[in-house]
């Protein structure tokens, strides 16, 4: 080692959030005892402008070699800081974090003294570490400019087209003999009531004449392999397999609606139907006079917490209809919260009360009674929480609003390309604030009712999102990861399939490599490109032949191994 | 605090329960989400001294919207038509408005025995319950006359005292 | 020849993601916020419903990047003067307020701020709390340089000082600085002008603004936030000392014909998110929220009002309360209100008082939509696109809209119209 090791260490006060309780001026001047300490200092934010710009400049005046950052967490800071490194002239791999908030300050604040003496702690464990960190370099993988879209309801549409207009490839699977999706079978839109037809017919037009978009009806996936830049999808389409090479992946599998299996007199009578079912009947909105809808049937209960989003509206738009039909017609929608957010919906609702609908508020522990004689309800009792009385209606149509569910093959879909699914059976996205369209794997995607029921201008928002996140890497042809990923020595893996199974990224995977006596032996393998870094696969190993860069044993032995 | 005199409409639906109906709409009272503000800032709990649900904004345009029998209601003549329910009412409900001209229907088609009118000209003045009140109140104070006689009656008695007062001619009579 | 450039104009959420997705996708962005600091009502957040995440931590490296990004030039302390063109022909003349300190200079350590002598009632603080005449906007502002506020600065209302310039050791500070003009040309248009907040005291049966324990919700994430005017305490203004009953009042203002008619969509979950991290600051602390409906529709938001029930003390009650009184002894407020659910009229006393005020498009919205031509309702949001297909197009061709302008909404759900707009604005340069 010709140079010799010149560490900066950089102590963050995080306002209050550490300084408040670590003394950090104490853990600045402890620091530059450490060996290899070159400088130490504190910074009120080190994250500020001005924090950064300390730590250039120190890197540039003091020409240190490795930076220690001790502040507060990678998740949302270790990018920011790298690249500052990186700014400098240093290379970014040779940072190291340390976690004083999190892992301190906020979990010790009822023990000062103490918190400060771990804090020295964590600085030295970083100092040790960071000697031993080695110059990596990103990785870059080439990327198709080509997307791959499952689903051609009103999101997967929405995205084909936008992607399609910017010049990329676009291969649209649709598993149905038709596009549209749900909205096939409503009737009329809210808030403007035209017929869905109106907003379906001349975007699927667009859609199968556009020269960038390759449509596969009756379609379905079968297998999805590789990472973000090369992904191979095949489909069966028509008892045809095909292969599709794309470069990004968007899920617009949509949703389906709820049928409540014998409640509220559903499957018995024939005057009771979901809302959907209704507007799937042809005409007749003027043949109703006594209309009884009941909302949250099959949501915001035990088996099902969630909220439907939009099936207020939903209610809302075929009680405007009704009563705009027929005037005289009584219709009563039952509630228990009306979920008319915002200005438009808000607005939709008073529209509703202009028009002499009533509304009943009922509690979920006292559900509404459906009552009838034969195949036909007569009437809907109710508890009216708010007038502290039972009320009776006489109902000629019973109409549930019920909320979306999760689509059927979701848990297949999950599976085969590794994306997961949350508590509700919808697919969970990266990060609830700020990465709502994104899944942890890059590349793939998640727009509309897959992800959560939305409704049309909720489902094409989150398509143009879904759109955006995937023009970025086809735009800029290269996806580059990060250089922090796991490596398997083919010698020692016993392929055992732990760590194939536990990634959760499908990162790991067999490959062949030459066996003893010229034969062919399966290993496991780490596509780099695709691997987070996580440690999964390392903590797994028993054959002890996974090493995760940036966390190596040697790494660790060092930060245990130090002592005050 | 007292409801105006006032003339029924002479064109319009003359069957009451129409009337009514119409009166609900045209005040809006469907446009009530029963958010329970026009309760809570009406003033008759502390006229009344207790606090009945039934007699209450939000309860008697409930009952209204859901079928009640207003001719029996004795609930409905409670309210002293002050305005604070409507003044503060988030969605535009009018009950006030509301209030006063349903008194005036039900006072025409002879439902009046909740009512109070003008000793001298038989006008609609306020409900009994609200009399009864006022009266507990004013007590034996002199102005107590005023809860007898309506507007534009004491208006007139007014006008002929200042008529006599005046003289010879330096005061126009009235020509009505 | 289309400028392959986008004139973003808001810094807040939706106008930050928006600048990344168009940066990262090679598009050139001028990013334009009025404020000194990007941000947004984001940055005054304590945490941020339901995952509750610190604002701060998830919207500060955001601002970073577009700081940092080579294809985003960050214009902050600016505002858009005209704008003349079509759909990939776009000439916009935008003002850069002078601030009176060199930003290649300034490092932003705040010696000055804390020489100066003159005090300024905080806005970025909700009104608790002060700041100097020479300030930061908030500890963490992008960028980080100060600005001299003209109208309450001494040297600048005629009296002597210049005290700030012998502070500052980087010789920042430059008092004959003037605005800027810049021009720009770009392809298309995103605005993401975000929103105000209303100001109650119109409703003065609820007091604020005369009863001293009686605040607004934006006051009490100041309050409760750690790098807030009391450092994370909550403390009753009239005498300092700890809550232990909070009361919210939802719909102080939306949902009102005689004040915003519509809904400001995010006011159950942050008074819900409110009471529950009072909850965790002061375990014995509970809360009461009066609501008329629990718009929780968003994603495990139903899963939080739960848990808010279960866990965190806190009471839900439908009602729409009447007026607020006061203890004249202790000065604790006094709701009156029906409690619809049991029809009994009560009066409950708490420590504090917090209003849901209603959220309304920011007040230079206006300015800015008749610069641009773009068309507002009634109440001042962008006018709904007539296409139901095409969400984000305004009454101008290349000009889209994302965020709050449009409509009350969240912050995810803000996201994603902004990646939307930022989906659009692309393709619209990729057209030409």
């Amino acid at each position: 080692m010709s140079d010799a090791m010149r560490v900066g260490v950089f102590v963050c006060h995080c306002g209050t959030n550490i300084g408040g309780i670590v003394n950090v001026p104490h853990v600045v001047e402890y620091a530059r005892t450490l060996p290899c300490v070159a400088c130490a200092e504190g910074n009120l934010y080190t994250c500020s402008e001005d924090g950064l710009s300390t730590i250039a400049n120190k890197i540039r005046e003091l020409h240190l070699n490795r930076v220690v950052v001790a502040s507060c967490t990678p998740r949302t800071h270790e990018t920011l800081f790298r690249k500052n490194c990186e700014r400098a002239g240093l290379n970014k791999y040779l940072f190291e974090f340390v976690n004083l908030r999190e892992h301190c300050s906020w979990v010790h604040m009822d023990k000062p003294e103490k918190a400060t003496l771990k804090a020295m702690d964590l600085v030295r464990m970083g100092v040790a570490k960071v000697s031993l960190l080695k110059a990596r370099e990103d990785l870059s993988t080439a990327v198709l400019q080509a997307a791959l879209i499952l689903g051609g309801g009103i999101s997967g549409l929405s995205a084909a087209l936008v992607l399609a207009n910017q010049g990329y490839r676009v291969e649209l699977v649709e598993k149905e003999a038709e596009l549209g999706g749900l909205l096939r079978f409503v009737n009329r839109v809210f808030p403007t009531h035209q017929p869905a037809t109106e907003l379906l017919d001349p975007l699927i037009d667009s859609v199968l004449k556009h020269p960038n978009i390759q449509v596969h009806l009756g379609s379905e996936i079968k297998t999805v392999k590789g990472f973000v830049g090369n992904f191979k999808a095949t489909i069966d389409e028509n008892a045809e397999m095909r292969d599709l090479n794309v470069g990004t992946i968007i899920v617009a599998v949509g949703a389906q609606v709820h049928k409540p299996e014998d409640a509220f007199g559903y499957g018995r009578f024939e005057n009771v139907m979901t809302q959907l079912d209704f507007e799937g009947r042809c005409g007749g909105y003027d043949a109703f006079n006594r209309v009884v809808m009941i909302s949250c049937v099959g949501a915001r209960c035990e088996e099902r917490s969630y909220c439907g989003r939009f099936c207020c509206i939903v209610g809302l738009k075929n009680a405007i209809l009704l009563k705009e039909a027929n005037p005289r017609a009584h219709v009563t929608i039952l509630h228990r919260d009306v979920m008319a957010v915002g200005k438009l919906y808000e607005e939709y609702y008073r529209r509703a009360l202009e028009k002499g609908i009533a509304f009943v508020r009922f509690d979920e522990s006292q559900p509404p009674q459906v009552k009838g004689a034969g195949t036909r309800a007569e009437k809907v009792q109710v508890l009216d929480t708010l007038m502290g009385r039972q009320i009776e209606l006489d109902a000629d149509l019973v109409l549930l609003t019920t909320p979306l569910v999760p689509a059927a093959d979701n848990g297949l879909l999950s599976r085969m390309m590794k994306i997961p699914l949350g508590m509700d059976g919808f697919f969970l996205e990266a990060h609830q604030k700020l990465r709502p369209v994104e899944f942890p794997a890059d590349g793939i995607f998640v727009a509309g009712c897959a992800r959560y029921p939305a409704e049309i201008s909720e489902s094409i928002a989150q398509a143009l999102a879904a759109a955006a996140k995937a023009a970025v890497p086809m735009a800029m042809g290269r996806v580059v990861t990060d250089a922090f990923v796991a490596e398997i020595d083919p010698a020692l893996c016993s392929a055992c399939g732990r760590c194939v199974t536990v990634c959760p990224f499908g990162a790991v995977d067999w490959s062949e490599v030459g066996g003893p006596d010229h034969g062919k032996k399966s290993v496991a393998e780490v596509n780099p490109a695709e691997c987070k870094g996580c440690g999964l696969c390392a903590a797994s190993c028993l054959s002890g032949a996974i090493r995760l860069s940036g966390f190596t044993d040697e790494q660790i032995m060092a930060m245990i191994g130090s002592q005050r | 605090m007292q409801d105006p005199v006032g003339k029924i409409e002479e064109k319009g639906p003359t069957d009451l329960e129409e009337q009514i109906q119409a009166l609900i709409e045209t005040n809006h009272l469907h446009l009530c989400v029963e958010c329970g503000k026009c309760s809570a800032v009406c003033p008759m709990v502390d006229f009344y001294g207790e606090y009945v649900p039934n007699r209450c904004t939000r309860s008697v345009v409930e009952r209204l919207r859901f079928g009640t029998d207003f001719k029996e209601d004795e609930a409905l003549w409670f309210c002293w038509a002050c305005k604070e329910c409507t003044f503060f009412c988030p969605s535009g409900v009018d009950f006030q408005s509301f209030m006063t001209g349903f008194r005036l229907s039900l006072v025409s088609h002879g439902y009046r025995e909740q009512a109070h009118f003008c000793d001298v000209c038989g006008a609609y003045l306020m409900p009994k319950k609200q009399l009864e009140c006022l009266e507990a109140t004013l007590n034996d104070k002199p102005n107590k006359e005023l809860l007898y006689e309506c507007p534009k009656c004491k208006k007139d008695k007014y006008a002929n005292v200042l008529h006599g007062l005046a003289g010879s001619g330096r005061i126009r009579a009235r020509s009505s | 020849m289309t400028q392959k450039a986008v004139l973003v104009l808001g810094g807040g959420i939706a106008g930050i993601q928006a600048s990344i997705d168009l940066a990262n996708m090679g598009t050139r962005v001028y990013l334009v916020e009025k404020k000194p600091s990007i941000g947004g009502r984001m940055a005054q957040l304590d945490k941020t419903f339901p995952t509750n995440d610190c604002a701060m931590c998830i919207l500060a490296p955001k601002m970073i990047e577009c700081a940092n990004h080579e294809n985003i030039t960050l214009l902050t302390y600016s505002e858009l003067a005209e704008i003349q063109g079509e759909t990939g022909r776009f000439k916009a003349r935008v003002i850069k307020k002078a601030r009176f300190v060199d930003e290649d200079k300034c490092v932003g350590c705040g010696d000055c701020a804390a020489k100066c002598p003159t005090k300024v009632v905080d806005e970025f603080n909700a009104g608790l709390g002060q700041r100097k005449a020479i300030y930061k906007y908030f500890p963490q502002a992008v960028p980080s340089t100060y600005v001299i506020d003209p109208d309450h600065c001494r040297l600048f209302q005629g009296k002597k000082c210049g005290v700030c310039e012998k502070t500052c050791k980087a010789k920042a500070i430059d008092y004959g600085q003037k605005d800027q003009e810049i021009l720009l040309e770009v392809g298309a248009v995103i605005m993401a002008t975000g929103f105000d907040l209303y100001d109650v005291s119109a409703l003065s049966e609820y007091g604020w603004g005369r009863l001293k324990n009686v605040l607004t919700a934006m006051q009490f994430e100041r309050m409760i936030c750690a790098s807030g005017p009391t450092m994370g305490h909550l403390k009753r203004p009239s005498d300092g000392k700890e809550p232990k009953t909070l009361a919210f009042i939802q719909c102080v203002g939306s949902r009102d014909v005689r004040h915003k008619k519509y809904c400001s969509a995010v006011c159950c979950m942050h008074a819900t998110k409110e009471a529950i991290l009072a909850h965790e600051h002061y375990p014995e602390l509970s809360s009461a929220i009066f609501y008329m409906d629990m718009r929780a529709v968003g994603k495990g938001f139903q899963d939080y009002i739960q848990r808010a029930k279960t866990e965190y003390a806190v009471e839900y009650i439908r009602a729409r309360p009447g007026r607020i009184t006061e203890n004249e002894e202790n000065l604790n407020p006094v709701i009156h209100y029906e409690d619809t659910n049991t029809r009994e009229l009560k009066t409950r006393e708490f420590d504090m008082v917090i209003l849901s005020q209603a959220l309304m498009p920011s007040e230079t919205n206006a300015a800015v939509a008749e610069k641009i031509g773009v068309s507002l309702d009634d109440c001042g949001f962008v006018s709904p696109s007539q296409d139901l297909l095409n969400p984000f197009a305004t009454t101008r061709s290349g000009v889209f809209a994302c965020g709050f302008c449009q409509s009350p909404m969240d912050v995810p759900d803000s996201v994603v119209r902004a990646s939307a707009a930022a989906s659009k604005a692309a393709e619209a340069l990729a057209s030409r």
